[in-house]
């Protein structure tokens, strides 16, 4: 393991759990509120999907950002690098 | 409510009614502070005993949440507080296990009820957005339309996310272990449910862990150069 990957393994760990746990609850949010709504319209399901699916883009917008937010602050990690050498 | 125990008020302040978790909780809180008390009352500038390793531990975590959060006077404005809802989980998870505890009638550790979860979410929920505030000010708010206005409806449901899982993973977590506890010890007592409390011992820690893991990535995030 090198010098950049233990310092950093907290955040590592935290984005792991923060992206799973986000995209999970987020799907299960709109679902559930899609589920309500259709028993409460009568619209067939139709809700359902459409919350899973805006669950879903949640899910992948927070992996975005995290992996955006990933790039700037551990460009190539350069640590690796030096530590190879 | 777990196999055999009941839910009512234990007693009453005035009309407030008191039940079982919040009185666990006052003598977890009690706990907790006692041991504070006794680490901190004759502190001495080379110290010694508890002194010695409360600083150690303190240090540790002021390292550790500096790491998970770049900024360290933000990591040093919030780990008092991501310290004790890590102590507090802690010594809750643990609390199921203290041997006679399921012989108290009423009795469940307070983090198997999603009340209590819940309450710490929305702490870490409402500080969150203070962090977010005290740090950038108005500009915090611009972070609900970034990169465009069209993304303020995940931006929203994000937001409303967070908690939402802290509240349902910590309580999922240990009220299931709790069940399991209960069946075994009604199935077959002794040996098989301890096997399955020593690993409540790694999951009660693991639970407390990623609780305060989360809250200081989401005060990270609220606090960092993205807002």
């Amino acid at each position: 393991m090198t010098q950049g990957q233990k310092k950093h393994w907290a955040r590592a760990l935290s984005d792991a759990i923060n992206m799973v746990t986000t995209t999970a609850a987020a799907i299960g949010l709109c679902g559930y509120g899609g589920y309500w709504l259709d028993m409460k319209l009568g619209t067939d399901r139709w809700l359902t999907v459409i919350g899973v699916l805006l669950g879903v883009a949640t899910g992948m917008k927070v992996m975005w950002d995290k992996m955006s937010t990933n790039q700037n602050t551990f460009p190539g990690d350069k640590s690796q690098d030096k530590d190879k050498r | 409510m777990i196999f055999g125990m009941f839910d009512g008020p234990l007693f009453y302040l005035g009309p407030i009614p008191v039940d079982h978790l919040v009185v666990t909780e006052w003598v977890l809180i009690a706990l907790i502070g006692t041991i504070g008390y006794f680490a901190t009352r004759d502190m001495q500038m080379v110290p010694r005993g508890l002194q010695n390793a409360f600083e150690m531990i303190i240090l540790w975590t002021y390292d550790f949440f500096t790491q998970l959060m770049d900024k360290e006077h933000v990591a040093k404005k919030w780990a008092p507080l991501l310290t004790a809802f890590f102590l507090f989980i802690l010594c809750s998870n643990y609390s199921g296990l203290v041997p006679g505890a399921a012989n108290i009638p009423g009795y469940q550790p307070p983090t198997s009820n999603w009340n209590v979860t819940m309450t710490l979410a929305l702490i870490t929920f409402f500080s969150v957005h203070i962090a977010g505030l005290s740090e950038h000010g108005g500009h915090y708010f611009k972070h609900f339309v970034s990169p465009s206005p069209a993304m303020l409806p995940l931006n929203l449901i994000e937001e409303v996310a967070h908690p939402l899982s802290l509240t349902v993973r910590l309580f999922g977590n240990i009220f299931g272990e709790e069940m399991v506890i209960a069946f075994l010890l009604f199935l077959a007592p002794f040996i098989i449910p301890s096997a399955i409390m020593g690993l409540s011992l790694l999951l009660g820690a693991i639970q407390a862990i990623v609780f305060t893991i989360l809250s200081a990535s989401y005060i990270a995030a609220a606090t960092g150069e993205g807002h």
